[in-house]
């Protein structure tokens, strides 16, 4: 009688965690002496598509009683974008241009499928929720909205890098270092009024020693890829279903591979269900040129709408043989993915209860929130339905890092090894052959900024200005996401672009600085386009910086 | 042609931007061109590239007797001279101080870059009547702390683009790059010498004692290594959300070389 039943009795009695972790990030896009950017789109997609389809989800589930959790990252560089007056006017503006459309829509559909006629419908409506969410119910401030649900215990609310710097490449400036980690700190206090307890590291990119820094700075926790945690100094007992605590006293979650292959593998992963809507699709490409000309970008070059009304059908078909999206039978993928998903995790977490000794497992599931929405846009439906199918488990529970912690009574030592969530799990994606040439410049400026905030120990206010601009520069220009969209060739040219007018904006301040001929014209147009970090002054950068 | 009348918002909009109808007509007409009524857009774009065109050609040739043409060109410079928040030079070629830097890219490949002042380049110059500059990158021992072991050495031109790739031998290795001369008899004489770097891991390592930290108490404790097998039947990379977004977008692996 014994063995049987009491290995099943301590397997009820320890429920498995499921660390749910979304990380929100874009890169600092702003061009307000433009009325219309190609690239400032990105983050009005990612507002209508992503962030505000989440708080959707989040005040549904809260008028139903519905418990959830979940971490999400809010990227320092993407808090500053929402807090942005002229963004915030230009969303306003890209959400009624697409009212119109789809009103427009609503119309021309009549007489096609009804199938098209009803998404028409239905995409206005969704529409008019985005408006009356952000501009009526949060007065334009979606920071506002993420606060609420921190505030109410529903999500932990954590930081990444202060402009996503990939951090490996600066493991010779601890000074540079200390900028990107304090930076995200002070932006995380200035919007959320507490200190931020864990970071969610850019890319997810770790080499030994820069838990010091997180150390230095009272982050609790971050996280690392899973071979962060196979290849660690001292292998985990508990593989990655345990946290860790490194030398310098920060805790360590690793990811989990099946949860991150069932949700998002190219192969298996649920996204790609022919049922699901087709991302590629989209009535930007499609519709006739004059008709869709005042809802794309005004040079005439087409781009995504949101407005899609084909379905994957099959992946291996070309795009316009796709059959037209019915959400009915989406959300019925999304149940059935929700039951399988739950499935998954509960035969996962009784195999890890049986080996674990006492311990409960902790399945770690990282994800970009974009994916969620934007990509897969039934994510946040996906989420919702989670959450209200896994409340009456045995099995499981939704928890928070915070949370976890508090419950360890002990935890193994060790350093986990260098790694990122890139291809490859190194560095591979942010330094080759497309992007390598940048890195020469970046250094060099990185050193010229921790060279000139060692130097200027009393400047002028005039002086101070022109340091202070010439850190967000440098901060700017080390954005993970530049090298990124080099090696991924989607908008090779802005990202190029990008770290030439940043690296030629520094060159010319501290130009200003040293021939002491400020030019408070140009000064003061490149505070108004890198408008980053408003409240932070360069002395971040100086040799013997202290934290607080 | 007044360049002074030129509006120049207009012909910034242009140089950026694609202008409507409206403003082209604007434009040409600043520019002195005569329009016909039936013109289309694409006909006007035309004129009015074809004009800026001869007049930026017109303005780099040297017309000092020309006094319209300075102005002209002193406007153009001037146009420019007014930024965009997407304008962009192109970066110096070189700095003027000496590097040179080992970046790990991942267990087995290293990103070198080097860069040296005007004056470092005209003494390699002399040096170099008789030698090769050479790269050398050389592993450290953990163990036996002058047991330094040299593991590549290319041969470089003195203008040699400033970059290259290396293929390391072993990963969770420590590693130093230096550049120098080396003469003919292979006598090498280091000039400057790069960071230190540890690749990372490609294989697990292995102990018989573990760490365990006791939060109430604040003490650290040592426990016989158990290993749970079951729990490293893993992947050795997990599918990163990355990469399923980079496949998207067609993706391609990048190829290493070291020239």
């Amino acid at each position: 009688m014994i063995p049987i039943l009491e290995v099943i009795e301590i397997i009820r009695s320890k429920k498995g965690k499921i660390l749910l972790l979304l990380h929100a990030h874009l890169p600092y896009i702003h061009h307000p002496d433009f009325e219309n950017f190609m690239e400032e789109r990105w983050l009005f997609e990612a507002l209508t598509e992503t962030y505000i389809p989440l708080i959707k989800i989040f005040k549904s589930l809260e008028k139903d009683n519905v418990p959830f959790k979940l971490t999400i990252s809010l990227s320092p560089a993407l808090i500053e974008m929402f807090s942005l007056n002229d963004l915030k006017e230009k969303y306003h503006k890209y959400l009624l241009n697409l009212i119109e459309l789809t009103e427009k829509e609503i119309i021309r559909t009549k007489d096609e499928d009804p199938r098209t006629h009803r998404l028409a419908q239905h995409y206005r409506q969704e529409l008019i929720e985005d408006l009356d969410i952000f501009s009526e119910e949060y007065n334009q401030d979606i920071i506002k909205a993420f606060k609420e649900f921190k505030d109410k215990g529903y999500i932990e609310v954590i930081t990444s890098n202060g402009t996503h710097g990939y951090l490996p490449f600066y493991r010779e400036y601890p000074e540079a270092i200390r900028a990107q980690i304090k930076s995200a700190v002070l932006t995380f206090k200035k919007y959320f009024g507490k200190h931020p307890k864990g970071m969610w590291l850019a890319e997810c990119a770790y080499f030994k020693g820069l838990d010091k820094y997180l150390s230095d700075e009272d982050i609790r926790y971050f996280f690392v890829n899973t071979h962060g945690f196979t290849y660690a100094d001292n292998k985990p007992r508990y593989g990655v279903y345990r946290p860790i605590i490194t030398p310098n006293k920060v805790f360590v979650f690793a990811r989990d591979p099946e949860s991150s292959e069932q949700i998002w593998s190219s192969e298996v992963g649920y996204p790609g269900d022919p049922r699901y809507r087709e991302f590629y699709r989209d009535i930007g490409f499609d519709r006739e040129e004059d008709y869709i000309k005042p809802y794309i970008d005004p040079s005439g070059t087409r781009c995504n709408t949101g407005i899609k009304y084909h379905r994957i059908t099959d992946k291996l078909l070309s795009l316009d043989k796709k059959e037209i999206y019915d959400l009915r039978e989406a959300r019925n993928a999304v149940k059935e993915h929700v039951r399988d998903f739950l499935c998954k995790k509960t035969s996962q977490i009784k195999k890890l209860s049986a080996i674990l000794d006492e311990e409960e497992p902790i399945i770690v599931a990282p994800f970009d929130a974009e994916l969620f929405g934007h990509w897969w846009y039934e994510g946040p439906k996906f989420l919702e339905e989670l959450f209200r199918q896994s409340c009456e488990s045995e099995y499981l529970d939704f928890s928070v890092p915070t949370e976890v912690l508090q419950a360890i009574k002990k935890v193994q030592v060790t350093y986990p090894d260098e790694s990122s969530w890139g291809a490859g799990g190194y560095h591979d994606v942010w330094l080759n052959g497309k992007n390598d040439w940048i890195y020469k410049h970046i250094h060099e400026i990185t050193e010229r900024m921790i060279e000139k905030a060692n130097t200027f120990k009393c400047p002028s206010n005039l002086q101070k200005r022109v340091l202070n601009q010439m850190m967000r520069e440098v901060l700017l220009v080390q954005a993970s996401d530049w090298p990124f969209i080099m090696t991924t060739g989607t908008t090779i040219e802005y990202a190029k672009n990008r770290v030439k007018c940043h690296i030629n904006r520094f060159l010319d301040l501290e130009k200003m600085l040293e021939k002491q001929e400020i030019n408070d014209k140009r000064l003061s147009f490149y505070e108004w386009i890198d408008n980053i970090f408003r409240n932070i002054d360069y002395t971040i950068f100086s040799s013997d910086y202290r934290t607080n | 042609m007044e360049v002074k009348e030129l509006d120049k918002r207009l012909l910034d909009t242009f140089k950026v931007d694609e202008p409507t109808i409206q403003e082209l007509r604007n434009i040409a007409k600043n520019l002195g061109i005569k329009l016909k009524r039936n013109m289309n857009k694409k006909e006007i774009l035309r004129a009015v590239r074809k004009e800026i065109k001869r007049i930026e050609e017109s303005s780099n040739q040297r017309v000092e007797k020309v006094s319209d043409y300075t102005k002209l060109a002193k406007n153009l410079q001037n146009l420019q001279k007014l930024p965009k928040s997407n304008e962009s030079k192109e970066l110096p070629q070189k700095y003027e101080r000496e590097k040179l830097k080992l970046m790990p890219v991942n267990p087995n490949w290293v990103y070198v870059y080097w860069n040296f002042s005007e004056k470092s380049r005209k003494k390699l110059k002399k040096l170099t009547k008789n030698s090769n500059i050479a790269i050398r990158i050389i592993k450290k021992s953990t163990e036996d702390l002058g047991a330094e072991k040299k593991v590549i050495e290319t041969d470089l031109k003195l203008d040699q683009n400033g970059n290259t790739y290396f293929h390391l031998p072993q990963d969770n290795s420590t590693y130093i790059a230096f550049l120098g001369v080396k003469d003919k008899k292979g006598e090498f004489t280091p000039f400057i010498e790069s960071n230190e770097i540890t690749t990372p891991s490609s294989s697990m390592k292995s102990s018989d004692k573990e760490e365990w930290f006791l939060i109430e108490d604040g003490k650290i404790i040592k426990e016989d290594k158990k290993e749970e097998p079951g729990l490293w039947n893993i992947e050795k990379h997990s599918v990163s959300s990355e990469t399923i977004f980079t496949n998207k977008r067609k993706f391609s692996d990048t190829n290493f070389g070291s020239d």
